[in-house]
């Protein structure tokens, strides 16, 4: 990362648009290097995901020609596998897998084993069962959407990480049967650019330095031609490092390929040598054989060059020569993002220029030079949220626009607000309108009876001549301390049918006898689930009412209910006409916030009910949550989550007109 | 006249006896689920126990020294120690200085700039989650504390600004006015006098982010898929995940991880009441 541009502000200006330009320059090649950065990252990634897809589609094919049911294939895969691991640098496991039996493993403790969450086990079995659930899913959208055939990225299963690529091929029989599974665990990112950012870090300051100089000693001419020189330096350069990257991408997969043609050449040798199989002659042709570079969309972040389809599996005929494809000269990284930014950049920089020919620049400088300091303090504050809060906002409505197929986006409009508001069956667990109710009721009965009850046990405590109010109300406020997502899994747990303390103690009370029931199964329906979720939360949630009242009701002066008293007014006057027009003011502000939290609440319900059953009390932001990370429809849960926010704002304008309370917040 | 005393006087101490009788009634619901969790987390046995007696009948430590011994928790507890450490370092840190600006300082934008941080408390959690994953995925950080560390504090930057402004409008501008007679510089002014005075302040945004930080649990869940990366909420939800229940674990865990927030809690609730109260009726 570059200085950052406040570096520039430290020094008083001589000439404020010599600065000006400078600042700008300086922000626009730190963008620059940071979409740069970022993209390497992003492209290294795809890299190491392409390099073990071929690893992984490469040994899937080969076990696939292999006969798992007999002792002597058994064998002959493992054989496989171990061979894999030694011919292909990098990998660290390999394993197959078919049923819950580890056919091959490149551990030989494992090889014939089932797979189990043992302790001992419990990161394979869960990567293992994401990685079957990914190629389940995967296949479910390929059967919805006929073109993914044509991405190898939603034939396997990649789940990775900063230091590694886990990726997982089906193995097929025939066309489309599964009969297992190839995973792969493969080597890190294999592009390393940090040395080159740091050359081009440097260039740009250079760059910066001599249009300053330029700026500094020239005319508005010269400045205008500073701009463009640093347009097209940086142009340059940009274009230099594309096409390194893509030399070094070209230079791995190339290599993987070969590595992958050695084994697939040795094996099938061996397997088949009466068969009619052809291997391919060369890893290239290779690489067109197992089906990467089909139709010329070797990946999703690789450009392609037009080619036409063969199979999706390795098929035993002979690859079709025709094809003389060349992945060495087809694989490139997916640049549009880099221009797109250099283009921006540009923009602005023409934008600059002709602010400063009419002089805007001036003025704007004048600003600056004035409070610099100023924005120097809040500069932080106010990028990292622009960059993190309403970047991602902004990104978050845009999103409620389109529909996300496999890992492509589609501009659908209005679609998704349609699909979530014009479904009135409400009987539907998952409708919006029943979802919608279920929020409300849940918010209405939890804060009445948050403020109920903390306003009952404030009026019990306030009494100053009560002994032991002090124990009271610390041994009171215990539920607000414990952490919420604690207090969530131990009342999921009392609630439980058969050992859960809330049947015990119903039962010790005889209740059941009495009412002649069986043990509450609390989480089989809705009421069940739904009180569940409500105890919960109500025991969490009234201290903090009771230590809002309490507060407010020890500043109500005491002589106003002396004076009642000489009135002569009963319990429920002085409470109806001073207790409560007095609390208003501390209370109500606390219902507002109490509101938006319960609304709001995603742990309670995640954790108790967990929607359960069926989502049926589901809340609206559970369900939002549900559609976006276990169903992956960002955009409709984007939409969804869109609609909470409009509610929400909508509710906060009708409580401000009301209270008026953001009156004279900003002095 | 007398008479009347007594009746009064009677009437009082029947009034009181209730009043005990509901308060003890009430406080015994309110910590039956604690005394739960510390008879669980003493009784070697996984599932919850049937029996009311809140005395474990064979205590143990066997739970807590599992824990150590055959789990992640200490993995999971240095995580969440870093994740919720640094996130309170950068908050405070550039809300500090944000705050001090906005307080002190009148300059085009700021208006602007101090509604929108109100605005970004409106933004709905989940909604920001899929953008912010998309971006943490993007910039390859998913399963690292880095990137929970940037969106924990970035997400807590506006309210704590808020809240510090608010305690820094409160300190008077006589002292700043003298020293810059002194010949004090701005920067000075802030390190010297500024953050001295507003310590007491600083403290509780401080523990008011670290503790959020340390409670949050589904960005977490959201973010790390690795055993190895969990931080404590996320660790503790596994343990009475669907494939298995260890409640006198999960019970043992509680308790370590609750205590040093709960005595926190205690120690600042009263600065926790009014802060919130500030913060709550401006947003």
């Amino acid at each position: 990362m570059p200085a950052r541009p406040e570096s520039n502000k430290e020094t008083p200006p001589s000439r404020p648009s010599a600065v000006g330009i400078s600042v700008v320059l300086a922000v626009c090649t730190g963008l620059l290097l940071v979409l740069l950065a970022v993209l390497s990252v992003t492209w290294s990634r795809n890299v190491a995901e392409l390099d073990a897809i071929i690893r992984a589609r490469t040994l899937a094919d080969l076990v696939a020609r292999i006969d798992s049911g007999t002792d002597t294939g058994v064998a002959r895969i493992q054989e496989l596998v171990d061979r894999a691991k030694e011919v292909l640098p990098g990998t660290r496991e390999i394993l197959v897998l078919e049923g819950v039996t580890f056919i091959a493993h490149t551990d030989p403790t494992l090889a014939g084993t089932r797979l189990k969450r043992t302790v001992e086990h419990k990161v394979l079995y869960d990567d293992i069962d994401e990685l079957a659930d990914h190629l389940e899913r995967n296949a479910e959208e390929r059967k919805k959407y006929p073109e993914l055939e044509e991405n190898p990225y939603a034939t396997v299963a990649i789940e990775s990480s900063a230091d590694e690529v886990y990726v997982a091929a089906p193995i097929l029989e025939g066309e489309r049967d599964v009969r297992g599974i190839v995973a792969i665990k493969g080597p890190p990112p294999p592009l390393e650019q940090g040395r080159f950012v740091f050359w081009l870090s440097l260039g740009a300051a250079a760059i910066i330095v001599l249009t300053w100089l330029t700026v500094q000693f020239g005319g508005s001419s010269a400045r205008a031609a500073s701009g463009v020189f640093f347009l097209l330096a940086t142009g340059l350069v940009l274009k230099y490092h594309v096409d390194i990257t893509n030399r070094a991408v070209r230079d791995t997969v190339s290599g993987t390929a070969e590595q992958c043609l050695a084994l697939w050449q040795g094996t099938v040798a061996a397997e088949s040598s009466t068969s009619a199989f052809r291997a391919p002659a060369s890893g290239d042709e290779f690489l067109q054989a197992i089906d990467l570079t089909r139709n010329g969309d070797p990946a999703r972040w690789f450009e392609p060059a037009g080619k036409t389809g063969v199979p999706l599996v390795a098929s035993e005929a002979e690859p079709p020569a025709a094809q003389q494809l060349r992945p060495g000269e087809d694989l490139r990284v997916d640049s549009r993002w880099i221009w797109r930014g250099f283009g921006v950049i540009a923009f602005m920089v023409a934008l600059y220029i002709v602010l400063m020919m009419t002089g805007k620049t001036e003025r704007a400088a004048a600003v600056f030079r004035e409070h610099w300091y100023a924005y120097a303090y809040v500069a932080p504050a106010v990028i990292g949220a622009v960059v993190l809060v309403f970047g991602p906002f902004l990104f978050a409505i845009g999103l409620a626009f389109y529909t996300r197929v496999y890992d492509t986006y589609r501009f659908v409009g209005l679609q998704n607000f349609i699909e979530i508001l014009s479904n009135f069956r409400i009987t539907e667990s998952r409708n919006f309108y029943r979802t919608l109710g279920v929020t409300v009721m849940w918010t209405v009965v939890n804060v009445s009876l948050h403020v109920s009850i903390g306003l009952g046990l404030a009026m019990l405590l306030k009494d100053k001549s009560l002994k032991f109010t002090p124990v009271y109300r610390t041994l009171l406020i215990i539920p607000w301390a414990l952490p919420n997502y604690i207090t969530a899994l131990i009342w999921k747990g009392m609630f439980n049918k058969e050992y859960g303390a809330v049947n015990a103690l119903l039962e010790k009370l005889h209740v059941f006898e009495w009412l002649h029931i069986e043990p509450i199964s609390w989480f089989t329906t809705f009421w069940g689930a739904f009180t569940a979720n409500l105890v919960t939360n109500v025991w969490l949630g009234f201290p903090f009412m009771m230590v809002i009242s309490l507060g407010a009701l020890q500043s109500i002066p005491a002589d106003l209910y002396e004076a009642a008293d000489v009135d002569g007014a009963g319990r429920l006057d002085k409470f109806f006409r001073i207790t409560l027009p007095l609390l208003k003011p501390a209370l109500f502000p606390a219902v507002i916030l109490g509101v938006i939290w319960t609304f709001n609440n995603f742990n309670i319900i995640y954790l108790v009910s967990a929607g359960a059953p069926d989502n049926k009390t589901d809340i609206l932001i559970t369900e939002a949550y549900r559609w976006a990370f276990e169903k992956y429809q960002y955009g409709y849960a984007s939409a969804y989550s869109m609609i909470i926010f409009l509610i929400l704002f909508g509710y906060t304008y009708v409580t401000n007109r009301i209270t008026k309370s953001t009156e004279g917040a900003y002095e | 006249m007398d008479r009347n005393a007594t009746v009064t006087g009677k009437r009082l101490a029947n009034a009181r006896l209730l009043s005990h009788a509901v308060l003890i009634f009430v406080t015994i619901l309110t910590l039956y689920p604690v005394i739960w969790v510390l008879k669980m987390a003493f009784t070697p046995v996984q599932g919850f126990s049937t029996s009311l007696n809140p005395i474990p009948s064979n205590p143990s430590l066997e739970n807590f020294v599992y824990l150590f011994r055959e789990t992640q928790f200490v993995k999971w507890g240095i995580n969440s120690l870093i994740v919720a450490a640094a996130t309170t370092l950068v908050g405070i840190f550039f809300s500090c200085t944000a705050a001090y600006a906005f307080s002190r300082f009148r300059f085009p934008g700021r208006k602007e700039m101090l509604l929108g941080f109100l605005v970004t408390q409106m933004f709905p959690g989940v909604m920001m989650m899929i953008p912010l994953y998309l971006l943490i995925s993007w910039l390859g950080l998913l399963d690292s504390l880095t990137g929970l560390i940037l969106v924990y504090s970035t997400t807590s930057l506006p309210f704590s600004t808020w809240m510090l402004k608010g305690y820094f409008d409160t300190i008077p501008k006589d002292l700043e006015e003298s020293a810059i007679m002194d010949g004090a510089t701005r920067g000075m002014i802030f390190w010297k006098i500024i953050i001295p005075l507003a310590r007491p302040a600083i403290a509780v945004v401080a523990l008011f982010s670290f503790m959020s930080a340390w409670n949050e649990f589904i960005l977490a869940a959201t973010f790390m898929n690795q055993e190895s990366m969990y931080t404590l909420p996320v660790g503790l939800k596994m343990m009475v995940g669907q494939y298995s229940t260890e409640w006198g674990h999960f019970s043992a865990a509680s308790l370590l991880v609750s205590f040093p927030i709960v005595a926190l809690f205690f120690y600042l609730q009263q600065h926790l009441v009014s802060g919130l109260m500030a913060g709550g009726v401006k947003g």
